[in-house]
Protein backbone atom coordinates (compact mmCIF):
# COMPACT_ATOMS: atom_id res chain seq x y z
CA UNK A 1 0.00 0.00 0.00
CA UNK A 2 1.29 3.44 -0.93
CA UNK A 3 1.31 6.62 1.11
CA UNK A 4 -0.93 9.62 0.69
CA UNK A 5 0.68 11.88 -1.92
CA UNK A 6 3.57 9.46 -2.37
CA UNK A 7 3.73 10.07 -6.09
CA UNK A 8 4.23 13.79 -5.53
CA UNK A 9 7.08 13.54 -3.04
CA UNK A 10 9.84 12.95 -5.56
CA UNK A 11 8.61 15.85 -7.68
CA UNK A 12 8.28 18.13 -4.66
CA UNK A 13 11.81 17.34 -3.49
CA UNK A 14 13.11 17.89 -7.02
CA UNK A 15 11.38 21.28 -7.13
CA UNK A 16 12.93 22.20 -3.78
CA UNK A 17 16.32 21.12 -5.05
CA UNK A 18 15.90 23.20 -8.19
CA UNK A 19 15.17 26.35 -6.19
CA UNK A 20 18.01 25.77 -3.73
CA UNK A 21 15.89 24.46 -0.91
CA UNK A 22 17.16 20.91 -1.00
CA UNK A 23 20.49 19.17 -0.78
CA UNK A 24 22.11 16.37 -2.67
CA UNK A 25 22.22 13.15 -0.61
CA UNK A 26 24.48 10.33 -1.71
CA UNK A 27 24.69 6.87 -0.24
CA UNK A 28 26.10 3.76 -1.83
CA UNK A 29 26.26 5.24 -5.30
CA UNK A 30 22.67 6.46 -5.19
CA UNK A 31 21.99 10.22 -5.14
CA UNK A 32 18.64 11.81 -4.27
CA UNK A 33 17.42 15.20 -3.12
CA UNK A 34 16.74 15.66 0.58
CA UNK A 35 16.09 18.38 3.11
CA UNK A 36 18.77 19.17 5.66
CA UNK A 37 17.88 20.57 9.07
CA UNK A 38 20.39 21.82 11.59
CA UNK A 39 18.85 22.71 14.90
CA UNK A 40 20.57 23.87 18.06
CA UNK A 41 20.55 21.37 20.92
CA UNK A 42 21.42 22.00 24.55
CA UNK A 43 23.18 18.99 26.01
CA UNK A 44 24.54 17.82 29.32
CA UNK A 45 23.18 20.72 31.30
CA UNK A 46 22.80 20.27 35.01
CA UNK A 47 24.61 22.25 37.67
CA UNK A 48 26.69 24.07 35.08
CA UNK A 49 25.32 25.72 31.89
CA UNK A 50 24.60 23.29 29.07
CA UNK A 51 26.77 22.60 26.07
CA UNK A 52 25.38 24.09 22.85
CA UNK A 53 25.62 21.65 19.97
CA UNK A 54 23.37 20.87 17.03
CA UNK A 55 21.20 18.07 15.74
CA UNK A 56 21.67 17.53 12.04
CA UNK A 57 18.94 15.65 10.21
CA UNK A 58 18.33 14.94 6.56
CA UNK A 59 14.85 14.08 5.31
CA UNK A 60 14.49 11.84 2.26
CA UNK A 61 11.70 9.84 0.65
CA UNK A 62 11.27 6.38 2.15
CA UNK A 63 13.05 3.76 0.11
CA UNK A 64 14.91 6.31 -1.97
CA UNK A 65 18.22 5.22 -0.50
CA UNK A 66 18.13 1.43 -0.16
CA UNK A 67 21.28 1.31 1.98
CA UNK A 68 20.09 3.95 4.44
CA UNK A 69 20.77 2.47 7.90
CA UNK A 70 22.53 3.25 11.14
CA UNK A 71 26.28 3.44 10.68
CA UNK A 72 26.18 4.06 6.93
CA UNK A 73 28.58 6.64 5.49
CA UNK A 74 26.55 9.31 3.72
CA UNK A 75 27.29 12.54 1.90
CA UNK A 76 24.85 15.38 2.44
CA UNK A 77 25.29 18.68 0.67
CA UNK A 78 28.89 17.76 -0.06
CA UNK A 79 29.77 16.99 3.58
CA UNK A 80 30.56 13.57 4.95
CA UNK A 81 28.45 12.16 7.76
CA UNK A 82 27.60 8.87 9.40
CA UNK A 83 23.95 7.92 9.85
CA UNK A 84 23.19 7.87 13.55
CA UNK A 85 19.68 6.49 13.20
CA UNK A 86 16.80 6.37 10.75
CA UNK A 87 13.33 7.36 11.88
CA UNK A 88 10.19 7.21 9.74
CA UNK A 89 7.74 9.98 10.50
CA UNK A 90 4.29 11.17 9.58
CA UNK A 91 2.60 8.49 7.49
CA UNK A 92 5.97 6.93 6.70
CA UNK A 93 6.34 8.38 3.21
CA UNK A 94 9.52 10.10 4.30
CA UNK A 95 12.22 9.24 6.78
CA UNK A 96 14.60 11.40 8.70
CA UNK A 97 18.16 10.29 9.13
CA UNK A 98 19.95 11.74 12.13
CA UNK A 99 23.55 12.49 11.24
CA UNK A 100 26.83 12.75 13.04
CA UNK A 101 30.21 13.91 11.89
CA UNK A 102 32.60 11.01 11.31
CA UNK B 1 38.50 38.27 53.17
CA UNK B 2 36.73 35.09 52.17
CA UNK B 3 35.74 31.81 53.73
CA UNK B 4 38.25 29.02 54.13
CA UNK B 5 36.08 27.09 51.68
CA UNK B 6 36.42 29.79 49.03
CA UNK B 7 40.17 29.95 49.59
CA UNK B 8 40.41 26.18 49.12
CA UNK B 9 38.32 26.21 45.93
CA UNK B 10 40.44 29.05 44.55
CA UNK B 11 43.61 27.13 45.43
CA UNK B 12 42.24 24.02 43.71
CA UNK B 13 41.42 26.02 40.58
CA UNK B 14 44.91 27.49 40.64
CA UNK B 15 46.46 24.04 41.02
CA UNK B 16 44.51 22.82 37.99
CA UNK B 17 45.67 25.83 35.98
CA UNK B 18 49.35 25.59 36.87
CA UNK B 19 51.69 23.66 34.60
CA UNK B 20 48.90 22.10 32.56
CA UNK B 21 50.15 19.59 30.02
CA UNK B 22 49.41 20.08 26.33
CA UNK B 23 45.82 19.19 25.50
CA UNK B 24 44.47 20.05 28.94
CA UNK B 25 42.27 23.14 28.78
CA UNK B 26 42.56 26.05 31.17
CA UNK B 27 40.06 25.45 33.97
CA UNK B 28 37.10 27.74 34.45
CA UNK B 29 36.02 28.41 38.00
CA UNK B 30 32.21 27.87 38.02
CA UNK B 31 31.18 28.21 34.39
CA UNK B 32 28.78 31.04 33.68
CA UNK B 33 28.26 30.54 29.95
CA UNK B 34 27.32 27.62 27.74
CA UNK B 35 30.28 26.40 25.71
CA UNK B 36 29.83 25.57 22.05
CA UNK B 37 31.28 22.49 20.43
CA UNK B 38 34.29 24.37 19.07
CA UNK B 39 35.24 25.36 22.64
CA UNK B 40 35.71 21.74 23.71
CA UNK B 41 37.40 20.25 25.60
CA UNK B 42 36.28 22.30 28.57
CA UNK B 43 37.34 21.96 32.20
CA UNK B 44 35.28 23.48 34.99
CA UNK B 45 35.85 23.39 38.73
CA UNK B 46 33.09 24.25 41.18
CA UNK B 47 31.86 23.46 44.66
CA UNK B 48 28.98 21.00 44.85
CA UNK B 49 28.11 20.80 48.55
CA UNK B 50 29.47 21.23 52.02
CA UNK B 51 28.64 19.58 55.31
CA UNK B 52 29.46 20.91 58.75
CA UNK B 53 29.85 18.89 61.95
CA UNK B 54 30.68 19.94 65.48
CA UNK B 55 33.95 18.74 66.91
CA UNK B 56 32.19 17.40 69.97
CA UNK B 57 28.67 16.52 71.03
CA UNK B 58 26.60 19.10 72.82
CA UNK B 59 26.41 18.61 76.56
CA UNK B 60 23.13 18.95 78.34
CA UNK B 61 22.69 22.49 79.45
CA UNK B 62 25.61 23.75 77.40
CA UNK B 63 24.93 26.49 74.88
CA UNK B 64 27.75 25.57 72.52
CA UNK B 65 29.18 22.46 70.91
CA UNK B 66 32.62 23.98 70.80
CA UNK B 67 34.35 26.83 69.04
CA UNK B 68 35.61 24.80 66.08
CA UNK B 69 33.60 22.89 63.47
CA UNK B 70 34.71 20.20 61.05
CA UNK B 71 33.80 20.98 57.43
CA UNK B 72 33.79 18.78 54.34
CA UNK B 73 33.40 20.37 50.92
CA UNK B 74 32.74 18.39 47.76
CA UNK B 75 34.64 19.77 44.80
CA UNK B 76 33.45 18.92 41.29
CA UNK B 77 35.85 18.84 38.37
CA UNK B 78 33.82 18.64 35.16
CA UNK B 79 35.35 17.69 31.83
CA UNK B 80 33.35 18.15 28.61
CA UNK B 81 34.69 16.46 25.50
CA UNK B 82 33.56 15.48 22.04
CA UNK B 83 34.46 12.60 19.80
CA UNK B 84 36.87 13.01 16.95
CA UNK B 85 37.98 10.61 14.28
CA UNK B 86 39.12 7.46 16.06
CA UNK B 87 38.78 9.03 19.51
CA UNK B 88 35.67 8.39 21.59
CA UNK B 89 34.59 11.28 23.82
CA UNK B 90 35.30 9.48 27.10
CA UNK B 91 38.72 8.52 25.79
CA UNK B 92 39.31 12.20 25.00
CA UNK B 93 38.50 13.04 28.62
CA UNK B 94 40.95 10.54 30.05
CA UNK B 95 44.19 12.61 30.03
CA UNK B 96 42.33 15.59 31.48
CA UNK B 97 40.91 13.51 34.31
CA UNK B 98 44.36 12.09 34.97
CA UNK B 99 45.71 15.63 35.16
CA UNK B 100 43.05 16.68 37.66
CA UNK B 101 43.84 13.74 39.92
CA UNK B 102 47.53 14.50 39.77
CA UNK B 103 47.24 18.27 40.17
CA UNK B 104 44.97 18.09 43.21
CA UNK B 105 47.13 15.41 44.83
CA UNK B 106 50.17 17.60 44.32
CA UNK B 107 48.34 20.56 45.86
CA UNK B 108 48.34 18.68 49.17
CA UNK B 109 46.65 20.65 51.92
CA UNK B 110 46.23 23.76 49.75
CA UNK B 111 48.79 25.70 51.70
CA UNK B 112 47.67 24.42 55.07
CA UNK B 113 44.00 25.31 54.63
CA UNK B 114 42.80 21.69 54.50
CA UNK B 115 43.35 18.90 56.99
CA UNK B 116 44.87 16.73 54.28
CA UNK B 117 45.03 16.22 50.53
CA UNK B 118 41.78 16.06 48.53
CA UNK B 119 40.18 12.62 48.54
CA UNK B 120 39.01 11.56 45.10
CA UNK B 121 35.61 9.92 45.58
CA UNK B 122 34.71 8.95 42.02
CA UNK B 123 33.83 9.97 38.48
CA UNK B 124 30.45 10.03 36.78
CA UNK B 125 30.37 9.65 33.00
CA UNK B 126 27.41 10.90 30.99
CA UNK B 127 26.90 10.85 27.24
CA UNK B 128 24.84 12.68 24.64
CA UNK B 129 24.64 12.35 20.90
CA UNK B 130 24.02 15.13 18.40
CA UNK B 131 26.25 16.24 15.55
CA UNK B 132 28.86 14.07 17.25
CA UNK B 133 29.21 12.21 20.55
CA UNK B 134 29.76 14.19 23.71
CA UNK B 135 30.84 13.16 27.18
CA UNK B 136 30.65 14.89 30.52
CA UNK B 137 32.93 13.33 33.10
CA UNK B 138 32.53 14.76 36.57
CA UNK B 139 35.11 13.92 39.20
CA UNK B 140 34.19 14.47 42.82
CA UNK B 141 36.80 15.27 45.44
CA UNK B 142 36.21 15.62 49.16
CA UNK B 143 38.29 18.17 51.04
CA UNK B 144 38.11 18.27 54.80
CA UNK B 145 39.05 21.31 56.82
CA UNK B 146 37.99 23.16 59.90
CA UNK B 147 36.95 26.66 60.80
CA UNK B 148 35.66 28.55 63.77
CA UNK B 149 32.00 27.77 64.39
CA UNK B 150 31.14 31.44 64.44
CA UNK B 151 33.48 32.57 61.66
CA UNK B 152 33.89 30.59 58.42
CA UNK B 153 36.76 32.87 57.46
CA UNK B 154 38.92 31.85 60.40
CA UNK B 155 40.75 28.55 60.75
CA UNK B 156 41.02 28.62 64.53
Amino acid sequence: MGYLGEADITAMLADLGACGGGVSVTLGGCTVTGLLDREAAELLGAEMPALVAADEVVHVASGALPQLASGAAITVGGSSYVVLKVLPYGDGAMVRALLRRP
Amino acid sequence: MSTIREQIIAAAALALATGTPEGVPTPVRTRLDSPSTDQLPALTVYQAAETVEPMRDAKTGAASRGPIVRRSVLLSVEVLTKASLGNEPDKAADPILAWATSALATAGTFGGLANGPADELGTKFEYEQAETSFCRATQTFRIEYQSRADDAQALT
